[in-house]
């Protein structure tokens, strides 16, 4: 693989997977880290580029990398403490309602299981089909579909009382 | 209450639309950090996948293969008895044979397991595993079984075989006529063509020579001299011209005189001592 191929995928891919590690631990700069380090990994790796198998590498890496800082420091964030989103500001309700909301979609995505939280926001975020999202964690599409609702039902609950 | 819920769901779908993650440190700024390490980072030597690599592979491979097969295939194994030996071969899935004097055996212990072919010149007598199919060939013709005991007689050009348990094919090499033997019966070639007999002589479980005795019934002279050269490891030069059949059943002894003498006296024959293991037979005055 030339630096070409490898910046080519770094432009294309580089914010979906320190994304994908963030939804996972809500530390930016760990995100940042782990996703240039799999990027490293893939350069030493050499094998030939194939932007569908590179791709799945590269998700994989990370998400190990995660892991095994998690359990590093597992007694430090036993939870995900916070995820920190930059909100627009245009709202058509009130200042106040809107406060509101915010509060419990945090909320809502900090509790419930990360594999909701995960898909649901590479979904919605990264606005990756089903299909992307089940090539590149390695599960089917079917299991995303499941993920998909239960996030969603998860959502409508928490957001939806009161 | 579905408008409710659709409520709501928009308003998940516009939540999710606002928030955003605010990357504090750029990509450019990540791109630039892992480019400095690039060249620094030890690569893996990058082995090009290449259809014609592959081909070689595969050629190679093939290569091995046949060599192997033709190892396996060409390697073979040979006994011999010499006159007045017997030898017990046993080959390599427990099958036994039980060579008589002056017989050779070929068989290939590498191919064994794909196909029982055993080569035979001379007689034997076979004790077979239950299996594939085990082949008995002689110049003469061929024998076929599953598993079971059997004999088989081939020198020069006189062919026979005998069934002593379970059922063998017997096919000859000139008419490929076959033949299917029961336990006592004996397939014997005749002017080429194989003839089915019950074999009266067959009252043991095996060949009498497999227990030190003659069996000989309606046989001619010189295949009984032969068979006594053969079992005592001696030459025995007989008259041409004699046309006698014998018939007889003996021990083996020690010395190959008594079994001369039980065989030429009754047919009005004598023999003599000529010089060391060789005799000479001819017709009494």
């Amino acid at each position: 693989m030339t630096q070409e191929k490898l910046k080519y995928l770094f432009d294309k891919y580089f914010n979906a997977l320190r994304s994908y590690i963030y939804y996972r631990n809500g530390n930016q700069d760990e995100a940042t880290d782990i996703a240039q380090e799999a990027f490293i990994v893939l350069w030493e790796k050499n094998s030939e580029f194939d932007e569908k198998r590179n791709l799945k590498f590269l998700y994989m890496v990370a998400g190990n990398m995660f892991v095994d800082q998690y359990r590093k420091n597992k007694t430090a964030m036993q939870y995900l403490s916070s995820l920190k989103w930059s909100w627009s500001e245009e709202y058509s309700g009130s200042e106040m309602e809107y406060g509101e909301l915010k509060k419990r979609y945090e909320l809502a995505l900090l509790q419930m299981p990360e594999d909701h939280r995960v898909t649901f926001l590479m979904s919605r975020n990264d606005e990756l089909t089903y299909a992307e999202i089940a090539q590149r964690l390695n599960i089917s599409v079917k299991a995303v579909e499941k993920r998909m609702s239960k996030a969603l039902a998860i959502l409508n609950q928490k957001i939806g009382k009161g | 209450m579905s408008d409710f819920t659709e409520n709501k769901n928009e308003m998940i779908d516009k939540l999710s639309g606002k928030a955003k993650i605010e990357w504090q440190i750029g990509k450019e700024e990540a791109w630039n950090k892992i480019q400095s390490r690039l060249n620094e980072a030890p690569r893996a030597k990058a082995i090009a996948f290449s259809y014609t690599r592959v081909y070689y592979m595969a050629a190679a491979a093939i290569v091995v293969m046949l060599g192997i097969s033709a190892v396996l295939q060409f390697y073979t194994k040979t006994w011999h008895t010499l006159g007045g030996q017997q030898m017990v071969v046993l080959l390599p899935d427990g099958s036994k044979i039980t060579m008589h004097a002056g017989s050779e055996v070929v068989y290939k212990p590498w191919q064994w397991y794909f196909s029982r072919d055993v080569k035979l010149t001379g007689e034997a007598y076979f004790e077979v595993q239950k299996g594939s199919v085990f082949s008995v060939i002689t110049p003469n013709g061929n024998t076929r079984v599953l598993g079971t005991r059997f004999s088989v007689y081939s020198r020069k050009t006189e062919y026979s075989v005998v069934c002593y348990h379970g059922s063998v094919a017997v096919s000859s090499k000139q008419t490929s006529d076959e033949l299917i033997l029961k336990p006592g019966q004996r397939a014997s070639l005749k002017n080429g063509s194989l003839l089915l007999k019950n074999a009266e002589d067959v009252h043991e479980d095996s060949p009498a020579w497999l227990n030190n005795n003659f069996s000989f019934r309606e046989d001619d002279i010189y295949k009984v001299f032969q068979e006594v050269s053969l079992s005592y490891g001696i030459d025995i030069q007989v008259d041409s011209g004699l046309d006698v059949k014998y018939t007889g059943n003996f021990q083996k002894s020690e010395n190959p005189e008594t079994v001369l003498g039980n065989i030429c006296l009754p047919l009005g024959l004598k023999y003599e001592l000529k010089s060391d293991d060789v005799y000479v037979v001819s017709k009494a005055e």
